[in-house]
């Protein structure tokens, strides 16, 4: 009888954590083993026993003092990014971001900005899609000329006819996408880095690769919506264009929309929060967490949204597609095939003068041959006049 | 999101009153466990209230990657093991806490008695036996929670639990309900 190996795995067994093989290893001995059995039961039993412990409960005064020690330790861990006042100011910290994000951006609309755009935009003449567009808030000298406001797209027409304050300009995000070709990659590169850092912006993302040999690279720019127009332009010098897209995309109607989603959300938050205070049930209680999480769910989407669409309404974005112009292949200590292509150019500039040159005789021989064939007859006839004198 | 993520997220950035909730909702199981593990009411009490402060202070380094309530047993488990070492406790202990939740059925005497007798048979098992059994037997915590809780691999809580519930077998088998020998006979045949 060998109790003492299957003594060890009652206790497992009891929790059905065996495995298959042990289940059937214990079950099998069970039968046989009376002993074992005996020790099954008195383990079942003092399993029972502990589980009809009752918990105990916390004294009264243990919650009142971790609170008073929580009130006294501040905000956890002052280790993590943000200061807690900060983290738990975020909100209005946002709205702030916004406003004035929103402020810049008005501004930049109604500053000097707003003619040369319009100018820029029938220079390129680039098909949009959307095109910054200004409602009544405008004095009328600013305000786009009939023929500007005939050739933009109305995607303004369904807006709410009192605009909120909010709406008065209109939030677009504005893309392009270029082309360039260009002499050598490198210095292309880090003139690219200028012109972002140049108009205020950044280079967000950038790949590199190789297309037959050359190099060639894309990079993203992001930059204040401000000096689209020009880094664009800044791009555009830098080589030939190959490709050219520009687009703008009208998100006013979702900005005011979510706007108010998140303002209607933060009010029922409130309120939720002034439950929870009244909250003395724990049913109750768990209840208004309940709907306080999904609302807070939800605020953080449209927040984050918002915060996604302001920040690329603020920041341009062109992705710049840069090649190199392809050249004769270089390589090693001495570049053959750039020799061989130098003698060959050598040659063919020779033959091509030498051409020019019997060119040149020939044209001026065709220039004389008139004058000569002139000549000849005047000789001819001189001749025969002194011939038919002599003669007579 | 549950509601006691949101008190998690609320707490983390320093609103004391969402932390309190917590505290309210996991005091009695932390004191429990703390009380058992330690022996003693005011060890357990200095225990419970380290391992509240504790998790309030490093709520930041909790990623949610465990569940809170396995995370903050954790915590409690080690501020136990820490009152443990400051103070052994003695060897045998009257329990007056364990009839604290008072039961209204049948003979009280014999139950408080029965209950003073588990709970010292409790405290004097080696320590690591002892966690493992509060946190399977009387808490309820599965086997994997139980390896989170006390940063083990699950079979090491299998002998663990194997090796105290044995010991516990031995020292309570005349409290041992008569019927549950009666029925794991039965299971048996």
């Amino acid at each position: 009888m060998t109790s003492d190996h299957v003594s060890e795995l009652l206790s497992p067994y009891i929790d059905g954590r065996v495995s298959a093989e042990e289940q059937e290893r214990i079950g099998r001995h069970l039968e046989t083993c009376a002993a074992c059995r005996g020790d099954l039961a008195a383990l079942h039993g003092v399993v029972g026993l502990l589980r009809s412990v009752p918990p105990t409960t916390a004294p009264v005064e243990l919650r009142a003092a971790i609170r008073s020690r929580v009130e006294h330790a501040g905000v956890p861990s002052a280790s993590g990014g943000l200061g807690p006042r900060l983290a738990a100011a975020w909100r209005p910290i946002a709205a702030a971001v916004a406003v004035v994000v929103i402020g810049v951006f008005a501004a930049n609309l109604l500053g000097p900005q707003l003619p040369r755009r319009l100018s820029e935009r029938r220079e390129n003449g680039q098909s949009t899609s959307t095109v910054l567009q200004f409602e009544a808030a405008q004095d009328a000298a600013k305000k786009p000329s009939a023929a500007n406001r005939a050739a933009v797209s109305q995607p303004t027409s369904p807006a709410a006819p009192a605009p909120s304050p909010d709406a008065a300009f209109r939030s677009v995000i504005r893309t392009a996408r270029l082309g360039v070709e260009v002499e050598r990659y490198d210095a292309a590169a880090r003139h690219l880095l200028d012109i972002a850092e140049g108009a205020g912006g950044f280079i967000a993302d950038s790949s590199y690769g190789e297309d037959e040999g050359r190099p060639r690279g894309e990079f993203i720019l992001r930059v204040p919506a401000g000096r689209f127009g020009a880094a664009i332009k800044d791009v555009e010098a830098m080589g030939t264009v190959r490709q050219r897209q520009i687009s703008a995309q009208d998100v006013t109607e979702e900005y005011v929309d979510l706007q108010a989603r998140q303002r209607n959300l933060e009010r029922h938050e409130q309120q939720l929060l002034t439950f929870m205070d009244r909250a003395t049930k724990v049913q109750d209680l768990l209840a208004v967490e309940q709907e306080l999480s999904r609302v807070r769910g939800q605020i953080e989407q449209i927040t984050g949204r918002l915060r996604y669409l302001a920040h690329n309404v603020d920041m341009a974005s062109i992705t710049v597609v840069l090649s190199e112009r392809p050249k004769k292949g270089h390589a090693g200590l001495w570049d053959l095939d750039g020799t061989l292509a130098k003698m060959q150019g050598a040659f063919l500039a020779t033959v091509e003068q030498i051409f020019a040159a019997a060119e040149r005789v020939l044209v001026l021989a065709s220039t004389l041959l008139p004058v000569g064939a002139l000549a000849g007859v005047a000789w001819t006839v001189f001749r025969r006049t002194r011939q038919s004198k002599a003669g007579a | 999101m549950t509601g006691e993520d949101l008190l998690i997220a609320r707490s983390r950035g320093g609103d004391t009153r969402a932390f309190d909730l917590l505290v309210e909702k996991y005091q009695d199981r932390v004191y429990d466990l703390a009380y058992r593990i330690t022996g003693h009411h005011d060890d357990a009490q200095d225990a419970a209230q380290e391992a509240f402060i504790k998790a309030y202070r490093a709520l930041r380094t909790f990623r949610g990657a465990a569940a809170f309530s396995t995370w903050l047993h954790r915590i409690a488990v080690n501020a136990a093991y820490d009152a443990v070492r400051r103070r052994p406790p003695a060897g045998s202990h009257p329990g007056e806490g364990t009839g604290a939740s008072a039961d209204p059925l049948g003979d009280r005497a014999e139950r408080v008695e029965a209950r003073a007798r588990i709970f010292c048979a409790i405290a004097a098992l080696p320590l690591e036996q002892r966690a493992a059994v509060i946190l399977r037997d009387i808490q309820g915590w599965s086997y994997e929670e139980i390896a989170a809780i006390a940063e083990i691999p699950v079979g090491t809580v299998r002998s663990r639990l194997a090796r105290g519930r044995e010991a516990l077998k031995v020292a309570l088998a005349d409290l041992a309900p008569v019927d549950a020998r009666a029925y794991a006979g039965g299971n048996a045949s």
